[in-house]
């Protein structure tokens, strides 16, 4: 299947800083691909670049094979959802979704049952008729998702669409996104929250200072950069730590063995944890577990070893 | 609704009736010329029952003497460069229908015949007619300016951005906020206009002299409005520049005190603002009915024309920013 979505070598810059450098990202029908980074790391850069609406010092976007610059054709296969709330509060959401449909040339006939189809795919179908600045936070973001769903784009690009909501809006908005991809649309999306990037990406790219410095599916990404699974041990006489240390450390497939807040750590290399053969070492060394915690590694450990701990702003 | 369209059919009944001692205007208007004769055709609205009593006065200081006596309503300066209108005090009608004729005499007297000619034109201005104008003038500036406010937050919301990503252009989506403000003006100023003449009896003058100065009124507001929301400053402080400017230009534009009945420097001043223009272009109108000629309105025109076409440039040109987004343009 082609890519719906296939940019090539993006790069812009403001002044002399290169907020996105060489950055090449594709979606096919029915997918969806994550771009994570930290803040000012070239994201919503990349993706205005990706809608059409910051022109690309360099580089190419083709959506369903049309250039996104050459006109209205290839704007209306796209659905844009910012992280910003792109709504007029004084009027109901049902007028915002009208409001947008002819924006995005949904034929006249057709815009009353494109309404009432994204209000139902976002559950607001019984508020339809309200005031938007009656909305709770998490009823806006749905409404700013059901703007860009309105004229059944092939390419859905949201930009951090779960900011600020509660679990079930949050919720509600995963099953959406799922709900498209299982339709066959394509989804490029950005989130800070790595549990979002694991449930719902294929693949995704992790973006810092303007690159792409890492792709792939997260649990391949996991499996090969965040270092196998954590094991915090403690056991019933604290005196024996050390002895614990030097046991651990003799066992093949463990690494990193350290000590501290009253337990022992020690990492796995690869995905087993080699939890039989710590306990059996350490009995037969005459020291007895009292637990044994294991930490599997996760996505966000793969985002802080690429893109550091230090603070972003 | 409110501010665009009750507002000021309530404020204009009430002031009208403030000032309803001028209702039946029966006038007595001084005239005199600068050089040695008083050559001029000098036309003068009113039907019969309200008739404009001439009076030639042979010097200007005398005129004066006249005015501030109480012997006159007003009085004219015809045939000098520019002609001069001698009102005492807040006498807004007959400042108006003195103005009104002296411009259109100065460009008779121009011409140097031997003798003052009365014409009646059958136009007709009342305090309600000229409050009628004031205030839709008035509440159009702060309709228009509340729409471009809310286009201005509509940018720094980044909203345009995400109208970017649409099928639509820019320049569509452009035309289409600033059509929709300048259709909402003209919507403001034909109820207003319509209510005021169909309810009230308002004289507004001849249609399409009005209609004409009312599609340049409401580009002039416009213009205005896009020039004063580009201050760089907070949106909450940049709500209270522009109300402020608004009223400063409704003061100096005559649209509470006429500057005939000021100082000369207020006259100079208010023909320099585009509220004063609109006031001066709609009040001649009403002022000189049939008399009324594309002339009468040029200078009205010209002024409200350039204002808007410099502010919607403005608008446009700033605009242009807010249709891209990006970590680096959106901070």
């Amino acid at each position: 299947m082609g890519a719906v979505l296939e940019a090539r070598g993006l790069v812009k810059a403001f002044g002399a800083r290169r907020a996105v450098d060489e950055v090449d990202i594709a979606v096919e029908a029915g997918e969806v691909v994550g771009l994570l980074g930290p803040n000012g790391a070239g994201k919503t850069t990349t993706i205005s670049m990706i809608a059409g609406v910051l022109r690309p010092d360099s580089g190419t976007v083709h959506v369903d094979g049309l250039d996104i610059r050459s006109g209205p054709a290839a704007r209306a296969r796209l659905g844009l959802v910012t992280q910003w709330l792109t709504l007029y509060h004084d009027i109901s959401g049902r007028e915002n979704l009208e409001f947008w449909g002819r924006m995005h040339d949904v034929p006249r006939k057709r815009l009353r049952a494109a309404v009432d189809r994204a209000l139902a795919d976002v559950g607001l179908h019984d508020r339809a008729d309200d005031r938007v600045d009656t909305y709770s936070g998490g009823m806006q973001r749905r409404l700013n998702i059901a703007v860009a769903l309105m004229h059944d784009p092939a390419l859905l690009v949201l930009d951090e669409p779960c900011v600020g909501v509660d679990p079930q809006s949050r919720n509600a908005i995963f099953e959406l996104v799922e709900a498209r991809r299982d339709g066959g649309v394509a989804v490029l999306y950005t989130t800070h929250y790595m549990e979002e990037a694991e449930r719902l990406c294929d693949r995704v790219g992790i973006i810092d200072a303007g690159r792409v410095i890492e792709e792939g599916a997260p649990a391949e990404l996991i499996a090969r950069l965040a270092g196998g699974t954590s094991l915090r041990i403690r056991v019933t006489d604290p005196a024996e730590h050390e002895k614990a240390v030097k046991v651990l450390a003799g066992i093949k497939g463990l690494r990193g063995v350290t000590t501290g807040d009253g337990a022992v750590c020690v990492r796995s290399k690869g995905s087993d944890p080699h939890i039989a053969a710590v306990v059996a070492e350490l009995l037969d060394a005459g020291i007895t577990p009292s637990s044994i915690d294991l930490d599997t590694p996760s996505l966000e450990d793969v985002f802080l070893e690429l893109t550091g701990k230090a603070l972003r702003d | 609704m409110l501010v665009g369209l009750v507002l000021p059919v309530v404020l204009t009944v009430l002031i009208a009736a403030a000032f309803s001692r001028e209702e039946s205007f029966a006038m007595r208007l001084g005239i005199t010329a600068t050089g040695d004769t008083l050559s001029a055709r000098v036309v003068v609205p009113g039907y019969a029952e309200d008739p404009v009593e001439l009076i030639p006065f042979n010097d200007r200081a005398a005129a004066s003497a006249a005015v501030e006596s109480g012997h006159v309503d007003a009085a004219v300066v015809v045939g000098g460069p520019a002609p001069a209108v001698i009102v005492n005090g807040y006498r807004p009608v007959p400042a108006r229908v003195a103005r009104a004729i002296a411009y259109l005499s100065a460009e008779d007297a121009a011409r140097a015949g031997s003798h003052v000619q009365l014409v009646s034109a059958g136009g007709k201005i009342r305090p309600l007619d000229y409050f009628a104008i004031s205030m839709t003038i008035l509440f159009l500036t702060f309709l228009i300016w509340g729409a471009v406010r809310s286009f201005q937050e509509e940018k720094e919301g980044r909203m345009l951005a995400r109208l970017a990503a649409t099928p639509s252009r820019p320049h569509e989506i452009l035309a289409g906020k600033y059509g929709a403000m300048f259709a909402l003006g003209l919507v403001q100023v034909g109820v207003l206009i319509a209510v005021s003449g169909l309810v009230f009896g308002v004289n507004w003058g001849q249609p399409l002299l009005v209609a004409v100065l009312a599609l340049a009124t409401v580009g002039a507001a416009l213009g205005v409005a896009s020039i004063l929301v580009t201050v760089p400053v907070r949106p909450e402080r940049r709500a209270l520049i522009g109300m402020v400017s608004m009223f400063l230009l409704a003061v100096l534009g005559g649209q509470f005190f006429p500057p005939e009945g000021l100082p000369d420097v207020f006259d100079r001043i208010a023909r320099f603002t585009p509220n004063g223009q609109a006031l001066f272009g709609f009040t001649n109108l009403a002022a000189l009915g049939k008399a009324s000629t594309f002339g009468t309105i040029a200078e009205p025109l010209a002024v409200m024309s350039a204002v808007a076409c410099v502010g919607i440039l403005l608008g446009v040109v700033s605009a242009r920013r807010a249709f891209e987004i990006g970590d680096g343009a959106a901070k």
